[in-house]
């Protein structure tokens, strides 16, 4: 028989204890925390896109109707309002932590596409030599092939690694903290989450267009402003 | 505004955001019964593609520098064609895609 256990959603913060409208939900709190929980038991299944998905809109809607949030991540499961009430008072000093580093702050999320279609990117591909079209084995072929590939991922790298540092230097005043990671896709994709200061969000987004501008040869997406996903290590013990 | 397109549209970013997400490695090793053996499989793959890489960019960094002759060449680009072909067999046999090995290391990335 399924245990009947409260998926734990979000963490926030307010002087006045909160309560949930949404007959789904229920607001526990500690102190001047608060922990929302669900005691829908699809949601604490194994995670699919439709079951993330939901919990994301859940969370986005109580960040966009309360402000400060700290995400919980997801599946994480308690199994009744006293283990909730422990698990607050336990980590008080942790959450509080975060929410100072996270509050009054959005998530912005930039993805930069180093394109790799020939053309669309200035390329400064390995010179080739005379000796690449000597004739060669077998052997000899497939090492001048893994270079060829190498150098054209170098090239992305690098210059995912300028278009970084050059949009970074305009926006560095109008973010907190950020989040680089560079995925190998086909091309390459930078992705970016940026700590902004909610009144700086405008800002920072008018400032990454006009960044856009000078580099028409490379595809931005910005998104948010988001809970702050990215910048919340929040384990509870 | 939640999603803003500069110098493309939505449909450039669709196929590699879910090249994106599909590559997106386990953080666990999963431990269903019918699972496990291919998860053991997929986490010794991985150890052995990490290898296999860094001696591909071993060799290739002597190739750039031309210190090799074009015998050992020869040579070193065999062994490293057939040991991609045999990471290829051994993906086949446990039914593991390219994607899958991989490991998720969190906030430092992924393995390779």
């Amino acid at each position: 028989m399924e245990q009947f256990r409260r998926f734990l959603i979000c963490l926030m913060r307010s002087a006045e204890p909160l309560s949930m409208n949404d007959t789904d939900l229920d607001a526990q709190s500690f102190a001047d925390v608060t922990a929302i929980t669900s005691l829908t038991a699809c949601l604490a299944a194994q995670p699919d896109i439709k079951r993330v998905l939901l919990y994301g809109k859940l969370v986005d809607r109580l960040y966009q109707q309360f402000g400060s949030v700290l995400p919980v991540r997801y599946g994480t499961v308690v199994r009744d309002q006293n283990e909730i009430g422990q698990l607050l008072e336990r980590n008080y000093d942790r959450i509080v932590s975060q929410f100072a580093r996270t509050e009054g702050k959005a998530e912005i999320g930039v993805r930069i596409m180093i394109r790799s279609t020939p053309g669309t990117v200035p390329s400064v591909s390995r010179t080739e030599t005379p000796d690449d079209h000597a004739e060669s084995g077998t052997g000899r072929r497939f090492l001048r092939d893994r270079l060829r590939i190498t150098a054209g991922t170098m090239d992305r790298v690098r210059i995912a690694g300028d278009v970084v540092r050059e949009l970074e230097e305009v926006l560095k005043p109008r973010f907190a903290e950020r989040q680089v990671k560079l995925d190998q896709v086909s091309g390459l994709m930078v992705n970016a989450a940026y700590l902004v200061p909610t009144a700086l969000v405008g800002e920072f987004i008018l400032t990454v267009r006009s960044h856009a501008k000078k580099r028409p040869g490379i595809a931005y997406m910005i998104s948010g402003p988001w809970p702050p996903y990215s910048f919340v290590s929040l384990v509870l013990e | 505004m939640k999603i803003q397109y500069l110098n493309a549209d939505a449909g450039e970013f669709e196929a590699p955001l879910a090249e994106t997400q599909a590559r997106r490695p386990a953080k666990r090793l999963d431990v269903e019964r019918e699972e496990v053996d291919k998860g053991l499989a997929q986490l010794v793959l991985t150890l052995l593609e990490l290898i296999r890489q860094l001696m591909e960019r071993q060799a290739l960094r002597r190739v750039e520098r031309g210190v090799l002759t074009a015998e050992q060449e020869e040579q070193l680009g065999l062994t490293l064609m057939r040991l991609d072909e045999k990471m290829d067999e051994l993906r086949e046999i446990f039914e593991l895609e390219k994607e899958n090995i991989n490991l998720d290391l969190g906030p430092l990335g992924n393995l390779l």
